[in-house]
């Protein structure tokens, strides 16, 4: 998604504030939405610096440096440097292969934690005494060896 | 006037009548039009729709097109291919919030099955494999998610779903992967509006990271006051917790909405006597009226009848104007293609026709609202 000010595709922000009686909604990258035009919280603070803060309280730095990784999926050729400029991933098995930092910076601007703890599919086969909760941390070797396999498999 | 094609579709002899749908009723359906879950699913070993081939989206379709049709509550569904369904079907099913805007501009190896009863829905090959909602009138957010989680793990032991134990269910966008859920509620606040305190409202919920759209979603107007309030993050939170999270931030923008309602009836009377006789004055005698004038004035309408100002008139008729004001809905019951200056014609003529049985409003607030009976008993 293209930040509303600057076009930049990293926009992982989304807020929204009424006036003269319109309802206005924004998507913008960390970089714009901490410029002081944003809407302010009465309190002196910037919306979005409120909401960033919010977000990124509990989570570490997220200015990490982006490492290696490869240039296409091998499953399905996507050349992985898109999903750094339009936001989206070619297949599931993207999510082996992406740069793991940057994939977290992206997921740490929308959510306030990246644990996974919503439903999981009943075909899972899961180890006895193993919670997801174990493992916050996204990594990329075990992203691969989770992705998940056929009902039956 | 164009006359050289007209409506003629099967889409049009499944769809409920406007009035008919219209007519289902559900818990705060004062405040809370209606409430959505939408469950985003892709399956493994094939490309996102945004980035496979034709060939790979349409081999897609057609393996999952006969699961979806088989289950029960799927008996008698409407099912088809996008590039089977015309511009003006799309319009209409966007109008009835049974696709997106996006689905819309979708064609081969796209699809839609809709249930009998129009509360469920997938979308085949949108952003993503499929994405699937129940929709509820009122306040039912709860339910919804039951019934969704059901037929969602129905649909897992048919198809082999992509996920993650890390990340949880993968998704085109990264912004939906983890839960996949979008849970959402459409609300009809003319009150806050109208007293100014919407805006204050609305930062607030986006404090509490929920996300305040417009009536048609992403990138829409707030028309007739219509918002619609949904979840934003999918990690750090089970399905049940969003869901309840939502729950209580519906819950505190329901009392708000009546707060401000009876702060406007106690502060300014006139203001809301004036707002809603001039909407009845202009919807009942108007020949020419824009789609948004519409939709702003049944929003006075519909809170006049809140207020009982409207003596008879069902709560149901201006939820049935809402949509079949609309461009398509009014295109589909015309033949030939129309201009948006002819839409705007024959958009107040129905709407004159339509408010002919109703009688002008009351000029003054019951006592019973103005809280007088309480006083005289005590």
């Amino acid at each position: 998604m293209n930040c509303d000010k600057c076009s930049s595709p990293e926009a992982t922000v989304h807020y929204s504030w009424m006036h003269s009686g319109l309802l206005h909604a924004s998507d913008l990258c960390k970089s714009c939405s901490e410029n002081d035009d944003n809407p302010s919280m009465g309190d002196g603070r910037n919306l979005i610096e409120f909401l960033n803060e919010a977000r990124t309280s509990s989570s570490q730095d997220l200015r990490v440096a982006c490492h290696e990784s490869s240039e296409f999926c091998p499953n399905c050729k996507f050349p992985l440097e898109n999903f750094k400029t339009n936001g989206f991933a070619g297949c599931p098995d993207c999510y082996r292969y992406l740069c793991p930092e940057e994939l977290e910076i992206r997921l740490e601007l929308i959510n306030r934690s990246l644990e996974y703890k919503g439903k999981i599919p009943f075909s899972q086969k899961w180890k006895p005494g193993r919670s997801i909760a174990d493992s916050s941390k996204i990594n990329s070797k075990k992203a691969e060896d989770d992705i998940s396999y056929s009902l039956y498999g | 006037m164009d006359n050289t094609s007209h409506f003629d579709m099967k889409l049009d002899e499944f769809l409920t009548s406007v009035g008919d749908s219209c007519k289902k009723q559900g818990p705060e359906q004062t405040i809370v039009l209606s409430s959505r879950v939408r469950l985003a699913r892709n399956l493994k070993g094939y490309a996102f729709p945004g980035w496979a081939k034709k060939q790979e989206r349409i081999r897609l379709f057609e393996n999952v097109r006969p699961v979806i049709e088989g289950f029960n509550q799927m008996k008698s569904c409407f099912s088809e291919s996008m590039d089977n369904l015309s511009h003006l079907e799309k319009q209409i099913l966007v109008e009835r919030h049974l696709i997106s805007r996006e689905h819309a501009a979708k064609n081969s190896g796209s699809g839609l099955i809709l249930s009998k009863d129009e509360m469920f829905s997938v979308m085949i090959n949108e952003e993503d494999h499929l994405r699937m909602q129940i929709i509820q009138p009122g306040l039912q957010v709860n339910d919804a998610w039951e019934q969704i989680d059901q037929i969602d793990s129905l649909l897992e032991e048919k198809l082999s779903y992509a996920f993650s134990r890390n990340l949880g269910y993968l998704t085109a966008c990264p912004t939906n992967v983890g839960t996949a859920i979008r849970v959402s509620a459409m609300l009809h606040l003319p009150g806050l509006v109208l007293s100014d305190q919407i805006n204050q409202v609305v930062q607030a919920v986006n404090k509490l990271g929920m996300a305040v759209r417009g009536l048609y979603g992403e990138g829409t107007d707030a028309l007739g006051n219509i918002f619609q309030v949904s979840n934003q993050m999918t990690l750090g939170e089970s399905e049940n917790d969003i869901i309840e999270r939502l729950n209580k931030v519906l819950r505190q923008m329901i009392e708000h909405e009546e707060n401000a309602r009876t702060m406007l009836i106690e502060k300014k009377p006139k203001l809301v006597l004036n707002q809603v006789g001039r909407a009845y004055g202009t919807l009942s005698n108007s020949h020419i009226i824009t789609s948004k004038e519409t939709m702003n004035l049944l929003s006075m309408m519909r809170l006049g009848n809140d207020f009982g100002l409207f003596s008879k008139m069902r709560r149901s008729l201006v939820e049935e104007l809402f949509i079949s004001t609309q461009p398509a809905h009014l295109q589909k019951n015309v033949k030939g293609k129309l201009s948006a200056e002819e839409r705007d014609l024959i958009r107040a003529d129905f709407l004159r026709g339509k408010l002919r049985t109703v009688s002008r409003p009351s000029d003054k607030f019951s006592d019973e609202l103005l809280g007088l009976d309480q006083d005289k008993e005590s």
